[in-house]
């Protein structure tokens, strides 16, 4: 009486079909082990630093990146960039604010109102489908969209920045998130 | 014991659904509508459900989403996605050619045509849709999750084709499904 073992327990014979054809699923088994578990592990760390890190998701908090922003003439050119946050909704930029090391209030301020008034010409984005706009209550940065944004200066809080050589910048979401950069003049 | 026992005396010793070392291939047939299913409805939902999600003047346009992945995708999508993206008559170009695709594999995953040429067809958007959008997601690490699960699960396809309850397990009577590119003899079910 023989029993039933799954796999061939006869010694094999290099070359013969069966040999050949086990060799083939091993290897596919190892090429398919070794791509899965590269796209699962990597990507996870990668985008979610799952792995080692604090857990992080992207898609969730919005984030604006200010890099670029410089003082040209009398004007604020505003870069701004939003790399983070929910593809859904929002985020809302409040209140642009300029500030110097000497005076602990804002030299210039740009408030909602003004904000929403911002002429499109104004507006330079970077990218062809998520446009910064102007919305009711401020501007509206999509995920993934970036723009420079022209705000003029007042003459008064133009000297006090040229007086102080720098200064920097606050933008306000309507969550209460704010971003700063230290903007150079140009 | 007994009964792998009668089985083996009754010749039935090369049933593969008693090896521990193989699977029966209509094990697979549920995964194989749900992953098929997962492309031909991305299709529908462009064209039959929503058909604003192609209309290049309509916020819903698929350009916007293509838009949002860009931020944190990982080479060698994120030049790709650049260029689509910032060119819109390739972005339209490109949606439809990506639909018909994902129709196609959805199709043909389903009824089992040509298994393994769609496996990894699938394979290839879903871990290439991976690479790009797999950051996003609200509520979860979701993106990652379908990219991964989806791209894998379509891999899995392009190796092992369909078994009975297919499209190709009547073709086979007809074909041996292998092309030869170059040297290579490419098994396309």
């Amino acid at each position: 009486m023989t029993v039933y073992s799954p796999i061939q327990q006869e010694t094999p014979v290099t070359g013969s079909v069966d040999v050949r054809r086990h060799r083939r699923i091993r290897n596919h088994s190892l090429i398919m082990i070794v791509l899965g578990v590269f796209f699962t592990l990597f990507t996870y760390q990668y985008y979610h630093h799952g792995l080692w890190g604090k857990l992080n998701n992207y898609n969730k908090l919005p984030l604006l990146v200010l890099k670029g922003t410089t003082i040209k003439g009398n004007e604020l050119s505003l870069t701004m960039y939003r790399p983070n946050g929910p593809d859904t909704y929002g985020s809302f930029v409040e209140e642009v604010t300029l500030r110097v090391p000497s005076s602990s209030s804002p030299v210039e301020t740009w408030t909602p109102s003004q904000l929403s008034q911002v002429s499109p010409a104004n507006i330079k984005n970077a990218f062809k489908y998520q446009h910064i706009k102007t919305g009711p209550w401020g501007l509206v940065v999509p995920l993934a969209a970036k723009a420079t944004v022209n705000l003029p200066i007042s003459p008064a809080a133009m000297s006090a920045i040229q007086q102080a050589g720098m200064a920097q910048v606050t933008v306000d979401d309507v969550s209460g998130v704010a971003w700063t950069y230290g903007v150079s003049l140009k | 014991m007994t009964t792998l026992l009668s089985y083996a005396q009754d010749g039935l010793r090369d049933d593969t659904s008693l090896s521990h070392d193989t699977v029966p291939m209509s094990y697979l047939w549920t995964l194989r509508f749900v992953i098929g299913f997962q492309f031909l409805t991305a299709f529908a939902r462009r064209y039959i459900n929503a058909p604003a999600k192609m209309n290049p003047s309509s916020p819903e346009y698929m350009g916007h989403k293509f838009s949002e992945f860009y931020p944190h995708a990982i080479w060698p999508v994120k030049p790709i996605l650049y260029v689509i993206i910032q060119n819109p008559g390739m972005t339209y170009g490109f949606l439809t050619f990506f639909s018909i695709i994902e129709l196609l594999v959805g199709l043909f995953l389903i009824t089992g045509t040509l298994t393994k040429l769609a496996g990894f067809g699938g394979a290839f958007l879903s871990l290439m849709i991976l690479l790009g959008s797999g950051w996003m997601g609200t509520s979860c690490v979701d993106e990652w999750q379908i990219g991964t699960v989806e791209g894998i699960a379509a891999m899995i396809f392009m190796f092992s084709g369909s078994g009975r309850w297919s499209v190709d397990h009547w073709l086979r009577r007809y074909w041996s499904g292998t092309i030869k590119l170059g040297r290579l003899h490419v098994s396309l079910m």
